[in-house]
């Protein structure tokens, strides 16, 4: 599943949406990543999923915001594909299947 | 100042920033950066700024174009006629005031910073973009090269598939017209056997009535003997000669009766022993020559399900696995191209805080250009400031170690990793 902006996630899962693990951002138009995170820890369906920020941004403050508000784990782009997908398998051994 | 800025740098220029393209931007500031005197810096950059060709090439959507900037964008013919004006005849009453040009002088050297890390930062986004564009043309051409090479074993695949249906087809054609043929041949032989055996009982059949028909003859024998024998009595001492031959006759038929049932004992026994002999030679020779028939056919089956299964497995073994393999590499190759298409979100950023950058160097300018002009300026935008605004905006590493890079300055290691699960 896909979304365009924090909005548009936190819709789709107030609507029913149970992912099984969420990537987001950390910039993008209107609510960042980390608000996005704080948000979906409030939700009983998203309160345990897996939540990695996969971003451009380096700065110890952001990650450290990001821990705080119940991220995963934090990416910094470029990332290598087998890499993201090691990454996932930790973090979402559901999702082993598919990564595999 | 204004005299000592030659015509040439100026007009090429902006002929690379029509184009709008960030390629020529890159092309540009070299060029700007490139003059020998800051005086050549400063009109060139003011004429492009001036020109609003920069705000335009760089300009996003989502943030409205600076005031100050929208003022100063008016078409470049008037732009480049109101540059020239004052160079050439500048009146002496509208030269500015020695300190407010002393300032201005001060801010355009202040600015030489700024131009270097924003070349940098420009240079490093033409080099990650033809790092990433190269790197994706390198999968491309893995990716041709997997795709072309697949098509190679799928067509091999087919060729053999092929080959081994039109073989494997005349081979059991071959065998079910052998199969046909010893059907055949089987199915007359068995009838001629048929026929034999029939013929065989028929004859005996025979046999038996010609013993029948030879023990009523006995029978009628022994019954004239007994009726010769009781005249003979009755004739009394004229009948003794008859008597005797009446006595032999019954003896001949006695004799003839033993043998009768002799000779149907011996026929019975010859048909048992037609029967077997048939029964044993058709046991003997006919399974064998059978078995062996059906031992060659079942071998020539043998041979052609042995083949196909080898050419299959041969298939299976070198194609198959090695277009699976294949496979796997076009998923890693897609799988990298993914991967260094994330260079354009990297990129983006890098863009936008030149951008930002760009519309701070525009009121920078703009409050130089008014300094000059005698005014006052509406903001004051310190050469210093843009630098600081930039920096503060960097969200990448890679930013903040060009920045360093350009100015000189010792890299800061990232002490951070890549890639951490809290």
């Amino acid at each position: 599943m896909k979304a365009a902006n924090a909005e548009d996630a936190l819709a789709q899962i107030r609507a029913g949406l149970n992912p099984a693990l969420v990537i987001t951002d950390y910039h993008m138009p209107g609510m960042h990543g980390v608000q996005l995170i704080q948000e979906l820890r409030k939700l009983t369906q998203t309160r345990f999923t897996p939540m990695l920020v996969l971003t451009t941004e380096s700065q110890q403050e952001k990650r450290d915001e990001a821990r705080k508000a119940g991220a995963t784990g934090w990416l910094v782009k470029p990332v290598q594909a087998d890499k993201l997908l090691q990454v996932v398998k930790q973090v979402a051994p559901s999702l082993q299947a598919i990564a595999a | 100042m204004q005299t000592a800025a030659p015509a040439i740098p100026k007009i090429e220029m902006k002929t690379l920033l029509i184009s709008g393209s960030a390629g020529c931007i890159v092309g540009v500031l070299p060029l700007i950066l490139g003059a020998a005197q800051p005086a050549h810096l400063v009109i060139a950059a003011a004429s492009a700024v001036c020109g609003g060709l920069v705000a335009r090439a760089m300009h996003r959507p989502d943030r409205p174009v600076p005031a100050m900037g929208a003022a100063l964008a008016r078409p470049m013919a008037a732009d480049a006629a109101a540059d020239v004006a004052p160079r050439t005849a500048p009146p002496a009453s509208a030269s500015p005031p020695a300190e407010v040009a002393r300032v201005a002088a001060q801010d355009l050297a202040d600015l030489a910073p700024f131009f270097s890390v924003t070349r940098e930062q420009l240079r490093s986004i033409v080099g990650q973009t033809e790092g990433a564009a190269d790197a994706i043309m390198a999968s491309l051409n893995a990716l041709n090269a997997a795709q072309i090479r697949s098509a190679g074993c799928i067509n091999d695949t087919r060729e053999r598939i092929v080959g081994v249906a039109e073989q494997s087809d005349a081979a059991l054609h071959a065998l079910a017209r052998s199969l046909g043929t010893y059907l055949d041949g089987r199915l007359r032989e068995t009838q001629a056997e048929r026929s034999a055996v029939d013929a065989a009982a028929a004859q005996m059949r025979g046999l038996d009535t010609l013993i029948v028909s030879l023990e009523k003859v006995g029978a009628s024998t022994r019954m004239l003997a007994l009726n010769a024998n009781i005249e003979a009595s009755r004739a009394g001492i004229h009948g003794a000669g008859f008597k005797v031959i009446a006595r032999e006759l019954q003896d001949l038929a006695q004799a003839s009766q033993t043998a009768m049932a002799e000779a149907r004992v011996q026929v019975s026994n010859v048909q048992q022993t037609i029967g077997q002999v048939l029964t044993v030679e058709h046991d003997a020779e006919g399974t064998r020559g059978e078995q062996h028939r059906l031992q060659a056919l079942m071998t020539e089956l043998d041979t052609i399900a042995q083949t196909t299964t080898q050419v299959l497995l041969g298939m299976v073994r070198t194609d198959l696995t090695e277009v699976a393999s294949l496979t796997g590499a076009v998923g890693n190759e897609v799988l990298s191209v993914f991967g260094q298409i994330q260079f354009q979100d990297v990129v983006r950023q890098q863009i936008e805080a030149i951008d930002e950058a760009n519309a701070m160097l525009e009121h920078c300018l703009d409050g130089l250009r008014q300094s000059l002009s005698g005014n006052e300026p509406e903001a004051r935008v310190r050469p210093a400031a843009i630098l600081e605004t930039a920096r503060s905006r960097y969200v990448t590493q890679i930013q903040r170690t060009i920045d360093a890079q350009a100015l000189g300055q010792a890299t800061a290691q990232a002490d951070t990793p890549d890639i951490e699960l809290f």
